[in-house]
This record gives C-alpha cells, sequence and structure tokens, in this order.
C-alpha cells in the first residue's frame, strides 16, 4: 500500500517550494531571492526587496497561496541612498 | 586615475521610479564611466526598461551595461536593449567597447554569463541534451566573452559580468544554489585575457569583494550587497 499523506499534511519543504515559484512566477512579483521558511501553519518570508509595494505584494501573494498559514513577511525593503562609496584599486 | 562607478540588480517595476537614486550631477562628480552589471529590470518587460532609460537619459558620463537572466524572462531582449541604447547605454553582450577618459583608454568587456558551478563542483556538458545545453551556455559565452576582452586595446581593462566569475563574492549565498549564481569560466576567461577589475552582480546575498585564482579583483556590485546608488572604483592606468 502506497502512503498518502492527507493535503494538510503536505511535506514543508514542497510548500516552501510552491511559495518560491509563486512568487518567481507571478507578474505581480517576479522575486527569486526570498527565502522561505515554514514552521507548522506559520511561513516566514525574508530578504531584502527595493520597494514598499513589492514588499506589500510578496505577502499578499503568499496570504493568497496560502490562506490557512499564518504569513509573516519579514522581507525588509533596502534603499540605496547616501554617499557613493569610493575604493582605490592597487 | 579612472574612477569606475557600478551597480547591478536595479530590477525596475513600475513601482521603482526613483529608486535608482543616480544624480547626474553627483555621478559626473564621483566617476567618469558608469557600469550597470545586469537584472535592470523585473521580468524583462520593455516598460520596465523604459522606466530606467528615462532616469538615465541625462547622465553625461558614458555608459554600458550587460543584461541579466531578469532582463531575459518576457523573451522581449532586444527591446529591452533598444530601450537603454536609446538614452547611450552601450548593451554588451560578447562584445567590448573603449573610452577616452581625459587621454586614456578604458576598455570593457562584457556578457551576461551564466551558471554551472566552480571548479570541483560544477556541471559538465555530458548525458541529456538540456545538460549539454546549460553548460554549453556557459561555455558559448564565456568564449566569446574571452575574445572580447583578450582584443580590448586599452590602457586599462575592465570585465562587466552579471552571474559570478569566482565563489569568493558569493559568500553568504546558500552553499546550494552557486551553481545557479555562477561559474569558474568566467573567472577563468577573465584570467587568461587579463583585467584590472572584473564587477558582477546577481547575487544579491553575497560579497562585495573577492580576487579571481589570477589575482585579477572582482567585486560584486549587486545593489542589495552594496546597498548605495553605485560604488566607485578607482585605478592608476
Amino acid at each position: 500500500m502506497t502512503a498518502m499523506a492527507e493535503p494538510h499534511d503536505e511535506p514543508k519543504q514542497y510548500v516552501v517550494a510552491k511559495v518560491s515559484e509563486a512568487l518567481a512566477h507571478d507578474p505581480r512579483v517576479g522575486e527569486l531571492d526570498v527565502q522561505v521558511k515554514v514552521v507548522g501553519q506559520q511561513v516566514f518570508l525574508t530578504g531584502s526587496v527595493s520597494t514598499v509595494p513589492r514588499h506589500e505584494l510578496i505577502g499578499r501573494v503568499v496570504e493568497e497561496l496560502l490562506p490557512d498559514h499564518q504569513v509573516h513577511n519579514e522581507v525588509v525593503v533596502t534603499t540605496s541612498e547616501g554617499e557613493p562609496e569610493r575604493e582605490e584599486l592597487a | 586615475m579612472i574612477r569606475i562607478a557600478a551597480v547591478g540588480d536595479l530590477h525596475y517595476g513600475a513601482d521603482s521610479t526613483g529608486t535608482c537614486a543616480i544624480d547626474p550631477d553627483e555621478l559626473s562628480d564621483h566617476a567618469d564611466l558608469l557600469l550597470l552589471a545586469g537584472d535592470l529590470t523585473r521580468v524583462g518587460a520593455p516598460a520596465e526598461a523604459e522606466l530606467l532609460a528615462r532616469e538615465l537619459a541625462d547622465v553625461r558620463v558614458p555608459m554600458f551595461a550587460v543584461l541579466g537572466n531578469h532582463d531575459y524572462h518576457a523573451d522581449e531582449a532586444p527591446a529591452v536593449v533598444q530601450r537603454f541604447a536609446d538614452v547611450g547605454v552601450d548593451v554588451l553582450e560578447g562584445t567590448n567597447a573603449v573610452v577616452d577618459v581625459n587621454g586614456a583608454r578604458v576598455g570593457i568587456a562584457g556578457t551576461k554569463g551564466f551558471g554551472g558551478g566552480f571548479a570541483g563542483a560544477c556541471g559538465t556538458d555530458f548525458g541529456e541534451p538540456e545538460m549539454k545545453a546549460f553548460v554549453g551556455h556557459t561555455k558559448d559565452l564565456a568564449g566569446k566573452f574571452a575574445h572580447a576582452l583578450a582584443h580590448l586595446e586599452a590602457d586599462v581593462r575592465v570585465a562587466l559580468l552579471h552571474y559570478a566569475p569566482i565563489k569568493d563574492t558569493l559568500l553568504g549565498e546558500r552553499l546550494e544554489i552557486y551553481p545557479f549564481l555562477g561559474s569558474y569560466l568566467l573567472g577563468q576567461a577573465v584570467d587568461e585575457a587579463g583585467a584590472d577589475l572584473a564587477v558582477h552582480g546577481h547575487a544579491h546575498g553575497g560579497t562585495e569583494k573577492g580576487v579571481t585564482p589570477g589575482g585579477v579583483h572582482v567585486r560584486n556590485v549587486a545593489q542589495p550587497v552594496i546597498r548605495r546608488p553605485y560604488r566607485v572604483y578607482c585605478i592608476d592606468e
């Protein structure tokens, strides 16, 4: 007999892969560099993006994909402001 | 002294207007040329390229770019290249260019590059057609890039890449994805042809500074790494 997991028992590594695929292929996002960790019914998203709207979209896409999970969007918004730094190469 | 500004991975999308933070006047004060190390758009849409191109239109120093993997996603790379060409960005792919900076010739050879991994843990063009195609793409681009770099007649020679040529600048990334972040074939091309500097992007979680096995300075200028509008590297001609 082949062991069949119930849908709610989907191994977490497959859930991680599903989230990563969605973030890459959803035309609203197109992000490849978001790290995904699933702990029970909680999803933790980390990494960095350059705009606040993109940060919010990432959380929304995962919430739509996994409505039965609690999504922790810990992706940070990095800015590129500030004086350019200079290095002299010997 | 040649001052080279470089940045990659701007990932411009509809929400990005104003985020590249490159001020044309300030850039002219700080640098003699600007290098863009690929992933200039989010999903390779010409409209995204247009948004960034508009912000680069007033830049007065020479600009050179390579595309990154994101810039190919929409299968509209020629239109993306055209948007940048329209504002004076010379997009390189297996090609080179030489620009005069205060009487010194600065040569740039560029390629997107591709993955495959690094010596001792890399893919081989063996077996299935798909595997041969994967590694073959890297070999093809690295070969054309090596030729372009080797044939530069310049006082200062710079390699412009998107994918990484060495492992050092990937430090901080997960080891499992190194084969998708770069290839030793790019580093070998840099060492065989010779260069004063190689810049790349692609590895957002990596480290800025590294060196090829042959001793060429390598800098990862992905914006999430440098967290500035650009970095400036100064080289004596």
